[in-house]
């Protein structure tokens, strides 16, 4: 796929907390919700979702547990825990002053303004 | 057999995880791709092309499965159980010429050394899987045994 080094993989453990804080959910419809809401832009490979979401149930900040229905598939619904909601909390935080550096640095790129941002910085 | 069958096979063989994440990551991979095909036959696809569908967009199996393994990946008790089998094995051939005098009964030494090789491959078995376990049986043990008969035959 040559999508090894895409900087958005990265930040599919902070996207699946974000969307688990609303409400249990389980990987097809995690999936879905992320294509939808980032209109597109989060699309990850589905397959990819599940190590993401097994990592982050070791860790620990999500639980998953099986819900047998009597029709239709089961499914396994991931929830978030306490540990979990403060990670997301620091991570959103990490996530929000990173992202804003990086617009402010790659947008400070001209010959004006990279003076003006060295001397801000100085 | 179905093509989501056949991606299943495809996970589970490159998959070295211990049998019950195992057991669970087929279950809800198969769940998933049930539902993604269940979907794309609702958009008007036949069902050949909408398990096409939702197989690409779930993506390739052998790059989940090593996904996986980074996560699940064998722990360091696999290879300690691996490493105690093999010793254990190695020894009890080595030792299975040599006479021992337990209380009056003249046996072979490897008689009690061999029967404990036995649990770990039990364990090797049971907790990881036949499929890993005939690899380890393979790899390793043949090089082994390899390695020790050159030696047996140089010594004597």
């Amino acid at each position: 796929m040559g999508r090894e080094n895409d900087p958005r993989q990265g930040a599919s453990a902070v996207l699946i907390l974000r969307l688990l804080q609303e409400r249990p959910m389980y990987g097809y419809l995690i999936a879905k919700e992320l294509a939808q809401r980032s209109e597109g832009y989060f699309d990850f490979k589905e397959g990819s979702l599940y190590p993401a979401l097994h990592k982050l149930e070791r860790e620990g900040l999500i639980r998953g547990d099986w819900q047998v229905v009597e029709q239709g598939p089961s499914r396994k619904y991931y929830h978030l825990t306490e540990k979990g909601q403060r990670a997301l909390q620091e991570s959103a935080q990490e996530w929000l002053a990173f992202s804003e550096r990086l617009a402010r640095f790659l947008g400070g790129q001209g010959p004006q303004s990279a003076t003006g941002a060295a001397g801000g910085g100085a | 057999m179905t093509a989501i069958e056949e991606y299943l096979a495809e996970l589970q063989s490159h998959l070295a995880v211990v049998l019950l994440t195992e057991r669970e990551v087929l279950r809800e991979v198969r769940a998933h791709l049930e539902e993604a095909v269940a979907e794309e036959m609702a958009r008007g696809w036949d069902p050949a092309a909408a398990t096409r569908r939702a197989l690409s967009r779930f993506g390739e199996a052998r790059n989940l499965a090593r996904e996986m393994e980074s996560v699940h990946g064998n722990s360091v008790w696999f290879l300690l159980s691996v490493g105690v089998f093999i010793t254990l094995l190695v020894i009890a051939n080595i030792t299975a010429v040599r006479l021992v005098d337990v209380g009056g009964l003249i046996l072979p030494a490897a008689v009690v050394i061999f029967p404990i090789s036995y649990i770990f491959g039990d364990i090797l078995t049971e907790v990881y899987g036949y499929r890993q376990a005939r690899r380890v049986l393979r790899q390793l043990g043949l090089a082994l045994s390899a390695v020790e008969g050159m030696m047996v035959y140089r010594d004597g």
